[in-house]
């Protein structure tokens, strides 16, 4: 296979050409249509290596000289993805002016468009000094092509101190990993991200429950849950992007995290008795009718509407960073709290959760201010900022130092302690495989699939 | 014959000239074609025998993204989708707009209210028509449950665009609801062509308001008929934005339709190759269906007249 580069311009026509080809067929007809476009141009840069921000200005490896962001001297931009995090970085970005007299601009298109304008950005040269990274599949091709400075030689000079230990291993990329990024830590986490499952007391009483469940198995949550039903309250949910997640979380329960980490970069089989057992889980709720809106087809921040603002649903499985939702949404709604995913009965090991890092801090190294890019980052995981983050978002920081049990909410405190609960991977889910989770249980869920025809998907996806 | 041949030659020079300046006014909408349409296409056709993942570098694949795409289950499935949304979109869409153009133009008074009613719900941004119908069609506070509940309709009551039985339809009507002004427009155009004096001529021979349709308008009507309903079908088949908001496919895979799996192939998947290679021969179904309609079209035509 030959590599070559694209000029700009071939890839403005790429772009077009992916939305033209449909297109063209109207033209027949004189008609235009629009059409997803794909955004076009490239570098082929290898990943930059940190360096100490008291030394001199970075060379960043590899880097071909990048148009300079939208900031002047003195000023950086940061791109954020996260709404709920947004006047928490305003706040900071303030503070840092006052203590450095470096201006950072926070840019925020929303969650939905970040992932495009991250692309078109990269794609024209023009990265942000700093940016939030996505899901590792995602932010591959970033790293590969050296949008992301290395952290590790910084965080191994002490930087390392601002993260309990463990932490960073879900952000490490090792030598030889399956999507082929070369070794390094590219992001800075500030957030800790576990999954559990929330509940509202209210339905647990309503539908003759203890109102402070503590399900040991997940057969006594099967029975609760087919309580809560019978008392015609939606029973449990977890949204449709956290389908792979769930099935993850049950297969613990006999895999060891490496054989999860196996599974997805193609090493091990899901045709394993733990992935079926996982799956057939799923099969005895859709039987049992305990699923609210029989297809996990709804979105997270649907189901967090419906857990915390119209109260439809009893039990949610789903991430800590639904609890700024709430706070933002339906403030007033602090009685639920969250419990662990129980252990499967027949389990070998004991279960741990999907989980790892939130909300983070990337530094472009091809940009004209990777120092000071860094050192703001650096200073975003400083205890100081983390108790901001954590007071004003909230969220469960990563700096131990900021960690305060007695200013933590209860509902984030069953969140908190689940980080040694988390099963470490660091492959990361090919899109492809995500998307076969999600459709081949919704499937399943409809009867239109078999488990076994779930896995076989899997088997598919893990090959593409 | 040199006296035949001068005015021959001027002729023949003007005739030159007129087709320049043709050209000439042609060339900025030709220009614009190039560099938005045909360019695009070409770069486009190469995009699909490469492998990009969207910042990377590129590099050839050979027919390798063809391969998979003719391999891909989901994409070909997604076909009948966007077949049941063509046929939908087709049949009821242009059933629809050509009542209510019927309707639009008989009337003597309050056309431009009725015009402007019917051709609204196109102006809208799909996203907006997306929300708005997401909440009237949502599940337990949506405007159309709660409106079945008052009317003690409660049994009809659905989570419409989860429910499989009752996602692709759902979307199906918001399309239909959402585009249908455009069908409406052209036919009431059309009818507006309609000469009155066949119909009246029509009437003395005793023809009832079915037969005037049947043998006057109707016949006057088929060039129009046959652009809308190119139009209209080869709309449904792309269609994106709807589905997009609404059910992004789901539940599974029922609502699924070619332009999202381009869509996620690129965004999702990063494989830029494979989804450039999908729209090369979606793109080339709809090509070919849209020459055989309008060959259908031609032929109905010449048989009216």
């Amino acid at each position: 296979m030959k590599a070559s580069r694209l000029s700009r311009r071939s890839l403005l026509g790429r772009a077009l050409g992916v939305a033209a080809l449909p297109a063209l067929a109207s033209l027949v007809a004189a008609c235009g249509s629009s059409q997803p476009a794909a955004p076009a141009a490239k570098s082929d840069a290898k990943p930059a290596e940190s360096k100490p921000a008291e030394t001199k200005p970075a060379a960043p490896a590899a880097a071909a000289p990048a148009a300079p962001a939208k900031a002047g001297a003195g000023e950086l931009v940061y791109l954020n993805q996260s709404r709920g995090q947004l006047k928490a970085m305003e706040a900071l970005a303030e503070r840092y002016q006052q203590q450095t007299g470096t201006k950072v601009t926070i840019d925020s298109p929303g969650p939905t468009d970040y992932p495009q304008k991250l692309q078109a950005a990269a794609n024209a040269g023009n990265m942000p000094d700093a940016y939030y990274a996505i899901g590792a599949a995602d932010m591959a091709p970033y790293y590969k092509a050296g949008w992301a400075l290395n952290l590790k030689p910084e965080l191994d000079k002490g930087w390392n101190k601002n993260w309990s230990p463990g932490l960073l291993d879900f952000v490490e990329f090792k030598d030889g990993n399956p999507a082929a990024i070369p070794a390094g830590i590219y992001q800075a986490p500030w957030e800790v991200n576990t999954f559990a499952t929330m509940y509202n007391p209210a339905h647990f009483k309503k539908a003759g429950l203890d109102e402070k469940p503590n399900p040991q198995t997940t057969a006594e949550l099967f029975e609760m849950l087919k309580k809560i039903k019978a008392a015609n309250i939606g029973p449990f949910v977890v949204g449709n992007t956290y389908i792979p997640w769930i099935i993850e979380s049950l297969a613990s329960n006999w895999l060891k995290d490496e054989e999860i980490d196996a599974a997805r970069a193609g090493k091990a089989p899901y045709n394993a008795e733990p992935w079926k057992n996982a799956i057939q889980y799923l099969v005895e709720m859709r039987d049992a009718d305990v699923i609210f809106n029989k297809t996990l087809n709804q979105t997270n921040p649907d189901l967090e509407k419906a857990f915390f603002n119209v109260q439809e649903v009893a039990v949610f499985w789903g991430s800590v960073v639904s609890v700024p939702v709430q706070v933002t949404t339906a403030p007033d709604f602090t009685a639920y709290s969250a419990f662990p995913l129980p252990k499967m009965p027949n389990g070998t090991i004991a279960p741990r959760a999907y989980g790892g890092t939130g909300k983070n801090g990337v530094v472009n190294a091809k940009g004209p201010k990777v120092d000071e890019s860094l050192k703001y980052i650096k200073w975003l995981t400083e205890k100081e900022q983390e108790v901001t983050f954590m007071e004003m978002v909230p969220l469960v920081p990563t700096n131990p130092a900021a960690l305060d049990p007695a200013k933590i909410s209860p509902q984030l405190s069953t969140f908190a302690g689940m980080i040694d609960k988390v099963y470490k991977v660091t492959t990361p889910m090919k899109g492809p495989l995500v998307e076969a989770f999600m459709k081949g249980v919704q499937g399943m869920l409809l009867k239109e699939k078999t488990v076994d025809q779930v896995i076989a998907d899997l088997e598919t996806a893990q090959k593409g | 014959m040199a006296v035949a041949a001068v005015p021959s030659a001027r002729l023949r020079s003007r005739a030159a000239r007129r087709a320049v300046t043709g050209y000439l006014f042609l060339l900025p909408a030709l220009a614009l074609m190039a560099v938005f349409t045909f360019y695009p296409f070409v770069q486009g056709l190469a995009l699909s025998f490469q492998e990009w993942d969207g910042i990377g570098a590129t590099s050839w694949v050979g027919f390798a993204n063809y391969r998979r795409v003719m391999g891909d289950n989901i994409f070909w499935a997604s076909l009948g989708n966007a077949g049941i949304f063509g046929v939908v979109g087709f049949v009821l869409g242009n059933i629809l707009s050509l009542g209510m153009a019927l309707a639009v133009n008989s009337m003597r008074r309050g056309s431009t209210f009725y015009r402007v009613a019917y051709y609204l719900p196109g102006v809208f941004s799909v996203v907006v028509v997306g929300m708005m119908f997401a909440w009237i069609l949502q599940g337990s506070v949506g405007i159309l449950n709660r409106a079945l509940g008052a009317v003690g309709l409660e049994m009809l009551q659905r989570r419409w665009l989860t429910d499989p039985e009752t996602a692709l339809p759902s979307v199906a009507l918001v399309y239909v609801w959402f585009h249908w002004g455009f069908g409406f427009l052209l036919f009431l155009a059309g009818l507006q062509g309609v000469p009155r004096e066949l119909h009246e001529a029509a009437s003395i021979d005793g023809a009832g308001a079915w037969g005037r349709f049947r043998y006057v308008t109707w016949p006057q009507l088929i060039p129009v008929t046959t652009i809308v309903s190119v139009l209209t079908l080869l709309g449904a088949l792309q269609i994106f934005g709807t589905v997009q908001v609404l059910t992004n496919g789901g539940p599974g895979y029922l609502t699924e339709v070619p332009t999202l799996r381009v869509y996620k192939e690129g965004f999702q998947f990063h494989r830029f190759g494979v989804a450039a290679a999908m729209s090369v021969v979606f793109g080339a179904i709809l090509i070919v269906l849209s020459l055989v309609q309008i060959w259908l079209g031609r032929r109905s035509g010449g048989e009216g007249e």
